[in-house]
């Protein structure tokens, strides 16, 4: 069954918290399909063909059809995304817009996770897996809203015993 | 086919598989009780640990996940009327008001009789109908594995949301998937150079991306709320309810083995229609809404079950019968093996073990169930600043692991916030995954099937097999689109009456 992509007790969604109303986000997404499908075009074109190749059929044929299929789809979506808003528009006022709320450290969140994530990759290779585990493990916590500093400690060492306890000593897959 | 079960519980009784698959059911409760990991995340995380295991215990490990997480998601819906999972959604409807009620523990206990049960027959159907649908199969030829292929991807039609997001995410995943050297002819496509991209891109980076990190960031953005602690007493065997629930049981076990054995439909589609079925059936529909242990067992026996039945396809033919099973699927792949009729005949001691062990694994349901509720609240309360941290690590280490690559790596975070942005347009990422699983068996095949026919795509129709197979994933489509135009057409209808 579908993975469930819920929010946890107590948990809320924040799948609408974005400043843009779902038929512009569709929108966009729409036209960045199209733009990367047109993109693609480009280097399929320059496969070889049916006549190029000893098989009946080329590595052409399949990338070609598929990229067919998502222009068609995300045109689809395209037509459908602008009626809608159109509609909406027509209907109701757009609700004003909560920038200060996009620029606080909470609604960044996320994003300053994925940066210090990247951080901790590249400084995995140059100062080794353990050290950077555990630089990595009490920024994460403290982000993610742990103050109590007995709690961001128990979290790199159960970390740190809990990767090297598994893939080294269990399973001997080498670390970064 | 006994004689391959008695072999394969042999092998399940082994101790060593024996702490596998009892690790399995609590990984599985746990993926239903905590805060920010579902079931397919656990899959997910475990699938690169899966890599350095025997092929039996990793399928034994991720196939009683998969079993046992189904069986958890009643408990918060029960408790707290939060379904741990989609199929867990109709059991909220009757379970909360049971719990409102002060009958806390009689429908957990209801619930996890019916899972345990739904949970046995959907097995028993598994072990007997793979290998007949297997033998049917082990006639196909490449038009037959084409049109399987595309009814494999109509499972974006049960996804939620919009079926032509589905598309997109099936279109992605299959262009995806011809990144790489063209097995048939040597070509390079799309690698631009990058010998990272000579074997295509990775199944590993992909599904931790798409489900685990971005699930990790969505969670990031929310704060520390916890479940006030909820003490309970379970009463799993109680003979007038179970004399009362008796058909209900028998009725919904069946009808979810059905739907899950039907591609696309799914378990929370069994669970939807065993629950109106049961209310058609009952001398007093009046009393379901409020409390009615029928629909509690209703619910929890047809989606195990179906979870069960969904099984069925993908072990016989190779192709996924829902979302999660895709992704076991690329689990099987990434371990160099290809369900379907062959893998029956090939590799028969690897399934009838993984049959075995879900067949124990609804015993051990029944018997982790109870003092597993009794942690249950302390579970609840583990923060996620501690969760959110590890499971990052872990997708790390676990994506390097695979083949040691640092590309793989990268290319994993970046899949990472794909799927958060996705998200954001409430887009199935599962249809990536189809996609990606699908798309190379989708191509060689459809390759082999115009070179058989010498360019005639009329052969697909001409051949009984292949041609009822398209049909059938024609059906499904249009049914898909047609339902809810039909849904807002009489909405529009009651509207204007109105």
């Amino acid at each position: 069954m579908l993975p469930a992509y819920r929010s946890a007790p107590g948990h809320p969604i924040h799948a609408n918290r974005s400043v843009y109303p779902m038929h512009t986000r569709l929108t966009l997404f729409s036209i960045v399909v199209i733009v990367a499908a047109l993109a693609a075009l480009v280097p399929t074109l320059q496969l070889p063909g049916s006549a190029d190749v000893s098989t009946f059929i080329g590595p052409q044929l399949w990338p070609l059809i598929l990229l067919i299929a998502l222009l068609a789809f995300s045109s689809w979506l395209l037509l459908d995304s602008r009626k809608r808003t159109h509609q909406t528009c027509a209907t109701t006022d757009e609700a004003p817009s909560a920038a200060s709320h996009s620029l606080s450290l909470a609604a960044n969140r996320h994003w300053l996770m994925m940066a210090m994530t990247i951080a901790y990759t590249v400084l995995m290779q140059m100062i080794g897996f353990l050290l950077a585990t555990v630089i990595f493990a009490v920024a994460i916590s403290w982000l993610l809203g742990a103050r109590h500093w007995g709690l961001i400690i128990a979290t790199a060492v159960i970390a740190v015993v809990l990767i090297q306890g598994v893939f080294v000593f269990l399973l001997g897959i080498p670390l970064p | 086919m006994l004689d391959s079960f008695l072999a394969g519980l042999s092998v399940v009784l082994q101790p060593m598989n024996l702490l596998i698959l009892t690790s399995a059911v609590f990984i599985g409760f746990i993926g239903g009780a905590l805060p920010g990991i579902s079931g397919v995340i656990l899959v997910v995380i475990l699938l690169p640990v899966t890599y350095g295991m025997e092929p039996t215990q990793a399928f034994m490990l991720l196939t009683a996940i998969y079993g046992s997480t189904v069986f958890s998601g009643l408990i918060t819906a029960i408790l707290y009327r939060a379904p741990g999972t989609p199929e867990a959604v109709m059991t909220s409807f009757d379970g909360y008001p049971m719990t409102q009620q002060g009958e806390a523990g009689k429908a957990l206990g209801i619930g996890i009789l019916s899972s345990a049960v739904g949970g046995l027959v959907g097995t028993i159907a598994l072990i007997v109908c793979t290998p007949l649908l297997a033998s049917v199969a082990l006639k196909f030829s490449s038009p037959e594995y084409f049109a399987l292929a595309i009814l494999g991807l109509t499972v974006v039609a049960s996804l939620g949301g919009r079926l032509i997001l589905g598309l997109i995410g099936a279109a992605m995943g299959l262009f995806i998937a011809t990144i790489g050297i063209d097995p048939l002819t040597g070509v390079s496509r799309y690698t631009f150079g990058n010998l990272n991209l000579s074997e295509g891109v990775g199944l590993i980076p992909v599904i931790v991306g798409l489900f685990a990190v971005s699930e990790v960031m969505k969670r990031s953005l929310d704060g520390e709320v916890h479940q006030p602690p909820t003490r309970v007493k379970v009463k799993i065997f109680d003979m007038p309810i179970l004399r009362k629930i008796g058909v209900t049981l028998s009725r919904s076990s069946l009808l979810g083995v059905i739907i899950g054995i039907l591609p696309g439909i799914g378990a929370s589609t069994a669970a939807m229609v065993s629950y109106s079925e049961t209310v058609r059936w009952s001398k007093h529909p009046e009393q379901f809404g409020k409390g009615a242990a029928e629909g509690i067992a209703a619910p929890e026996s047809a989606n195990n079950a179906a979870a069960m039945g969904a099984l069925v396809p993908l072990f016989a033919l190779g192709i996924p019968g829902s979302g999660t099973t895709a992704i076991i699927l690329g689990a099987f792949i990434m371990h160099g093996l290809q369900p379907g009729p062959l893998f029956m005949m090939t590799s028969a001691d690897l399934i009838y073990a993984v049959f075995a062990g879900l067949f124990i694994v609804n015993f051990m349901i029944l018997a982790f169930s109870k003092p597993f509720i009794a942690l249950f609240t302390r579970l609840l309360n583990v923060p996620y600043s501690v969760l959110g941290p590890i499971i990052i690590m872990c997708c790390i280490v676990g994506t390097y692991s695979v083949s040691n690559s640092m590309f793989d790596v990268w290319l994993m975070l970046g899949f990472g916030v794909l799927g958060y942005l996705l998200e954001k347009i409430d887009f199935p990422t599962v249809s990536i995954i189809l996609g990606l699983v699908l798309g190379p068996i989708a191509e060689s095949e459809l390759r082999r099937t115009l070179s058989m026919s010498q360019g005639d795509l009329s052969i697909l129709l001409s051949r009984p097999i292949s041609a009822t197979l398209l049909i059938i994933s024609v059906v499904l489509l249009v049914a898909a689109i047609a339902v809810p135009l039909r849904k807002r057409a009489r909405i529009r209808a009651t509207a204007s009456r109105s």
